[in-house]
Formats: structure tokens, sequence, C-alpha cells
């Protein structure tokens, strides 16, 4: 199962769909190609904030985005957690399907976080065992997303860009690429983003994350709580120019602001990403 | 070169230990970034989760509860939004007052009410022109909605007093109660129950026949307080289903 970007560039400019903001979207139907939502909200409930999902859906396209995956745990899979998934998708019948790469658990402990992996040829043939195993289940490739991290193992040999390029390519998962999450990892790792950026085969990219961050003095802390700090912006578009116009989604879930707020981000995706390739 | 287990299960440990000297990471120092977020994360479901144990409780003592309940229960559920789900457990066998623990299992029942997709209510009005043989065999199905539970205190009115914005109240009476939940729109409410009621519905929930029920009951009068409850659920919308085999 293969993964190319070829089919879903029109997708447009999206926002991360919100429970504050739905009956908002259903009374106002406002201009926005299409929502992402975070799985785990939904996938355990066909209660009021699954039938207003249901709603939604019919009118926007709905990618959903997991956080409990844990595609690089050595747990074995979680058999309910793929089968609930599975007719999640199944019902939704979504855009684009997608989680991190990272893992969350162990010895059946979730800890809820996006927890950094070793970049070792080790770990490149685990996940892709187990994105293989998934995306069969599940009958469609998922995308990846490159997380924040704040630590790193010193066991790591391969770049960061290099470990998630050959997962992509061995597996045929796609990438979810979110700028703001190379420009936080870049300060805290001291690396070149640009390298990262140019390390990525644009055919892979499925869409691009743009979010939040806070400087915690020492490192860079993603908090998914604020407006596109302006030299993430200045990755974005330099990320554009090399990727080309992709789908774009922005990113809120701590300190929600309105949906106004949102949409003035979502405006300068827009005007940001047309700059890049004027 | 340690397995990439024996490194999960090393960096879970440190996290939660906030062991800024783990000489196998980078930065180890920034392992705060993660500790301090383990626990920030689950204060806030837990928060969100059990409103009224917290207005009960006090800020400060539910606090400390959190501070025990959180490193005694790893969350075992992919889905952060069931961490809550042992907090009454929890509160049970750390002899926690009766009527916190009461609290504690009603707002998780009542959460996982929420949880259940809503179904048309049944028309009786269908069902009229059945010949009336054809009752005794007749089973209900209700709203996935609907759960029966027992508490030992009045649990609606310290709801009640939650929703008026009073203060907890000093001291509470024992009293057992029949809970049945019910969905409005997209609201859950617990209604308190009569102990026959409530038994009946236990009886038709088990798949129990219209006739199978009424043979258990030596009261004279159950059929027709059954004609009265089978109105006051339609208005409640627990029934969604009335099959005749």
């Amino acid at each position: 199962m293969i993964f190319t970007s070829d089919n879903t560039n029109k997708l447009g400019h999206g926002l991360g769909l919100r429970s504050p903001h739905i009956d908002y979207i259903l009374a106002t139907k406002p201009m926005v190609d299409w929502f992402e939502v975070v799985t785990e909200n939904y996938m355990h409930t066909r209660g009021n904030s699954f039938q207003k999902l249901m709603s939604v859906r019919k009118d926007y396209p709905i990618a959903i985005h997991g956080v409990s995956l844990s595609i690089g745990s050595t747990d074995e899979f979680d058999q309910n957690y793929l089968q609930t998934w599975k007719n999640f998708i199944d019902l939704i019948e979504p855009v684009m399907v997608s989680d991190h790469l990272c893992w969350t658990h162990v010895n059946a402990h979730h800890s809820h976080d996006l927890l950094p992996l070793p970049y070792t040829e080790e770990v490149i043939k685990h996940i892709v065992d187990r994105i293989d195993a998934v995306q069969n289940h599940i009958a469609r490739p998922i995308l990846l997303e490159n997380a924040s991290t704040y630590i790193s193992f010193k066991e790591s040999d391969l770049t960061e860009w290099t470990f998630i390029s050959e997962i992509a390519q061995r597996s045929g998962c796609g990438i979810l690429l979110d700028i703001n999450n190379i420009f936080v990892n870049a300060h805290n790792h001291q690396f070149d983003p640009i390298e990262y950026i140019h390390g990525i085969d644009p055919h892979k990219i499925g869409y691009f994350h743009l979010a939040g961050h806070f400087d915690k003095g020492t490192y860079l802390f993603d908090t998914h709580g604020d407006r596109m700090a302006e030299q993430a912006w200045q990755l974005y578009e330099k990320t554009v120019q090399h990727t080309g116009l992709k789908p774009t989604l922005i990113e809120w879930d701590n300190d929600i602001p309105s949906f106004d707020t949102l949409m003035d981000e979502r405006s300068i995706a827009i005007q940001r990403g047309q700059h890049a390739i004027a | 070169m340690p397995s990439l287990r024996d490194l999960q299960k090393k960096l879970l440990a440190d996290i939660l230990e906030r062991n800024q000297h783990a000489a196998y990471l980078n930065h180890s120092d920034r392992i705060n970034a993660y500790g301090d977020g383990y626990y920030r994360r689950f204060r806030g479901v837990l928060q969100n989760y059990f409103t009224i144990v917290r207005w009960y409780m006090g800020d400060g003592p539910f606090a400390e509860a959190l501070a025990r309940y959180i490193p005694s229960y790893p969350p075992s559920h992919p889905n952060i939004n069931f961490y809550g789900d042992d907090f009454s457990t929890f509160l049970q066998d750390h002899h926690f007052d009766p009527v916190l623990i009461d609290i504690a299992k009603t707002q998780t029942i009542l959460h996982h009410a929420h949880l259940q997709a809503p179904q048309k209510a049944f028309d009786l009005a269908t069902v009229a022109n059945q010949p009336l043989e054809s009752w005794f065999h007749a089973k209900l199905t209700f709203q996935p909605s609907m759960t029966l539970f027992t508490t030992s205190y009045p649990i609606h009115i310290l709801y009640n007093a939650y929703a008026q914005k009073d203060p907890p109240p000093a001291s509470v009476p024992q009293k057992t109660m029949h809970y049945v939940t019910h969905r409005q729109g997209s609201s859950i409410f617990f209604e308190a129950f009569e102990r026959i009621e409530y038994d009946l519905l236990i009886d038709f929930l088990a798949k129990h026949s219209l006739g199978q029920v009424l043979s258990t009951y030596e009261d004279q009068n159950i059929a027709e307080k059954l004609f009265e409850y089978f109105h006051k659920w339609q208005t409640y919308q627990l029934i969604t289903g009335i099959s005749f085999p």
C-alpha cells in the first residue's frame, strides 16, 4: 500500500475541528475546505459529539488524526483499539488517516504523550513492520506526523529526516509534515530545518500542520495554543517553495480561540503559501 | 546496545521519576517537559470529569486525591477520556466519604451514557392494534444510554445544589436510591425511580417477555402500574422498540 500525494493536493486549507466551534460551524457553514478531528475524541462514542461530527461531514471532507496508535511501541497492538479505529474509519470515510511517528505506551501503561524514538535502522525495521500490519488492517495507507521532541537518544545514528523518509519509503505510508514541529526540533536539537525539508520527498507529504509553540527559555515547547511564530511561517514558505502547495491545516488545541481567529490564521496560511510560489 | 523495549521502559520510568540525569539521553535536563505534562494532562482530564466530586470535596482535598490517584492508577486505556473510570474504585479502596464514592460512580455512569448513540423513541401507537394475547410474549428494547444504578445517598439532591451554585451540604442523609439515566436531546439526566419500577426495567433489560415479567410479581395491580410506567418511559423516550416474536 503506497501513499502518494498526487490526488490530495487540491484539498486546500483546513482547520482542526474543536468542540467549542461545532455548533457555530453547523449553523453558519463557513468557507473552510476541510476539517481534521482528533480520532480518539470520536472513535469510542456514537453519542452527541459523534452525531455532530456526522452532520459536519455532510458539508466538509474530514481527516482523522490520532494520538494513540503508538506505532513505535514495543507492546503488541491493542486489537480492540485497531478494530474500533477501523469501524470509525469505515463510518467516517475520511479523506486522510493519520497518527504520529512516536510511541505512547509500554507494558500497557499509556502516557498519552507523543514520546520520542531512537533514530536507528533497528527502529526503522520495527516501525515499517507495524505500519504494514496497520495499513493491511484498515486497507488504506496512513500518514505519520513528525512529532516535536525535547530530548533525544544518544544511540540515534540517523537524522530525524532520514528516519522519517526511510520509514515512509519502505512502508508506503505518507508523511503529515508539521512545520512548527520541524522548527521546534531544529531549535531544540540544533539542526538546519532547511536540510530537513530538503530531505523529505514532496510526493510523500499528505498535508502540512501549522501551529504555535512556546519559548521555555532553554527550549521550545509545542503547545498548539497560539498563532504560528513568524520564523515558523518563514519556514513554511521555504517548505512550499520546495514541495509546491499542499493541503494545509491550522491546528489549535489549547486556549482555543474564537473561530474568527482560526479563520484569520487560515487566511494567513493561504497568503503565505501563495507568496511562496509567486 | 539496549533494545528498543528496554529504552522505552527506561524512558517512561525516568519521565515519571523526573530523572534529569539519564545518561542515555541528550538534554535529559528537559525531561520535565514530559514529566510535568504527564501529571498536568491527567489532572486536567479528572478535573473536567469529576466536577461535582471536586465541588463536594473542595479544591484542596480533591487535588490531594488526584495526586494519590494518578501514580497509583497508570492509564491503561488508549483513550485519555476514559482515565477517570477507576476513580470511584480508588475512592472506595482508600475509604473516602461514601457520598463521594456515590458521586464519582454517578459521574462515571453519566459519562458513559453520553457516549451511547441516541435512538428514535418507540411510538406505542404503532402497536395499538396488536392482539391482546401477543403482548404476553412482547419484549422491550431501550435506549443504549439508559443505565440503571443504585446509590446509598440521594445524589440527585447534590446535583441540584451544584446546578444552583449552592455550597455543598454539611451532611447528606443515607438513603438507598434507584436511578435511571435518560436522554433529552443532547443531554443525559438521571431520575430516581420507585423500587418496583426499577426492578421491572431490570427484568425487561434481561430480555424477559412481558408475560414472564408480570408472572414474577405478586402485586395484584402490577399490570395497571406497568401501563402507567409504559407511558412514563415513553415520556422519557426510554423505549426504542417492542418486538412480538
